[in-house]
């Protein structure tokens, strides 16, 4: 949390998740569809297939005082030094993993990265919202069984596809409502474990 | 307006007057929030935002990419471009973005960075104090603001 | 432009005339290309010196002399002697 010279509070909710698993499509599908939240522009630092290289970022405005600031990160190993660079002063993070068999093991690397970076924060003041997107595929995992790979049984999740936006603004919501609500009562609400 | 927000205006004016050529700076902290901007002309359309986060994007990755090299600490970021430049350098908490035309004094505006960098810092330290981010004792204000934005989200 | 050799040549005769307390040769952009003083200084030098370079000429266009040659500037402690050229600036300081 921070506040602007204007006095708005602001939120950074990260998107984070292995390569190809739909971060940038999700934040996409938000931006064009969720109404009710007042978008700036969309940034995007990507190759010319449009693959993220380091982030994107879109700044989305709940109410005139406070302001999501969402980025995505970019999910090929290389781009490690830059999610460490896009993860400083996160507030929430919807992790977003591919439900492909072939695709867990990088979806368990992504997690390990992810909790090398923030440690004991995650789930706490720093809230935590899975995606297990790409549910649509005939070969998808279970939710529990990816659930309990990930050591994420606790935290909230939601079976999605960033294509067609299917529960992606239900994530969405649940992550910014868990950040306000941390905010609001810091004691009781920390009750995501991520351990 | 606090009297920290009037400096970082006054700074950044001051840079952009400091030599021609300057069309505008940013003020943005390290986790790419941009804090204060002045623009030499009133009308230069360009989504501050946008261009903050990836300021302080690009100098932290830079700085990171340093730390692997060990090669010090990291100054000032350039980059050069058909029509213009770009420089970045770090002030403190924060990272002073400055965007000119092709033809400037690089070494001027190298040393008027530095030194607005120095000031900037230090009135970041003033400002970020003034603004605890610590969830623990919100004003009342605060906290109807955030019940506000829940009540907004609810609705969607 | 000028070469390694000529350049360090020609720094190291300036440098040897009696009461020359530095020379320093920067391009058009305040960037030092080459110099005998130390590293601070010789930025600080050449950033305000090319500034100035920029402002001298806007006049001596505005007054119509015709370009600028060369620029002296006399101080308590000497000189500054300034030669602007195409590419580069040539920064002497005496005295």
């Amino acid at each position: 949390m921070k506040k602007d010279t204007q006095g708005r509070i602001h939120f950074k909710i990260v998107f984070w998740g292995p390569s190809l698993s739909g971060k940038t499509t999700a934040l996409r599908w938000i931006y064009d569809n969720v109404e009710g939240l007042n978008k700036g522009g969309f940034t995007s630092v990507a190759d010319h297939t449009g693959r993220t290289l380091f982030f994107d970022y879109t700044p989305m405005q709940a109410t005139a005082q406070v302001v999501f600031d969402v980025y995505t990160v970019a999910g090929q190993r290389r781009h490690r030094g830059q999610r460490k660079v896009i993860l400083t002063g996160v507030d929430g993070i919807i992790f977003v993993a591919d439900s492909s068999p072939d695709q867990m093991e990088a979806n368990i690397e992504s997690m390990a990265e992810l909790r090398s970076f923030v440690g004991e924060e995650l789930g706490h003041s720093i809230s935590l919202v899975v995606m297990l997107n790409k549910q649509d595929l005939p070969n998808a995992m279970v939710k529990t069984v990816m659930l309990a790979k990930l050591g994420l049984g606790n935290a909230p999740n939601f079976t999605t596809c960033a294509l067609t936006g299917e529960n992606v603004k239900r994530t969405f919501r649940q992550v910014t409502r868990d950040i306000l609500m941390y905010h609001l009562y810091p004691k009781t609400s920390a009750k995501a474990s991520a351990s | 307006m606090s009297i920290t927000v009037r400096q970082f205006d006054e700074i950044l004016s001051d840079v952009i007057k400091s030599e021609p050529g300057i069309k505008k700076t940013i003020l943005v902290d390290r986790t790419g929030l941009t804090i204060a901007h002045v623009s030499k002309f009133s009308y230069y359309p360009v989504d501050v935002d946008g261009i903050g986060a990836i300021a302080s994007a690009v100098f932290c990755a830079s700085e990171e990419q340093g730390k692997s090299l060990d090669v010090g600490d990291l100054t000032i970021v350039t980059s050069e471009f058909g029509d213009g430049k770009i420089f970045a350098a770090g002030a403190g908490k924060g990272v002073l973005c400055v965007i000119t035309d092709k033809e400037v004094n690089i070494g001027m505006i190298r040393l008027t960075m530095m030194k607005a960098a120095a000031e900037l810092a230090k009135v970041l330290d003033e400002f970020m104090a003034e603004k605890p981010a610590v969830a623990a004792g919100k004003t009342d204000a605060e906290r109807e603001e955030l019940r506000a934005a829940l009540g907004e989200l609810e609705k969607g | 432009m000028i070469g390694g050799k000529a350049l360090k040549d020609s720094l190291k005769r300036l440098g040897a005339h009696e009461g020359v307390r530095g020379v320093i040769i920067t391009n058009m952009e305040g960037l030092p290309i080459s110099s005998n003083l130390n590293a601070e200084t010789t930025e600080v030098i050449s950033a305000l010196v090319t500034s100035l370079v920029g402002k001298a000429k806007r006049v001596v266009d505005e007054l119509g002399e015709g370009g600028m040659n060369f620029l002296t500037i006399s101080t308590p402690k000497g000189e500054v002697m300034v030669a602007p050229e195409e590419d580069y600036i040539l920064i002497v300081l005496r005295g």
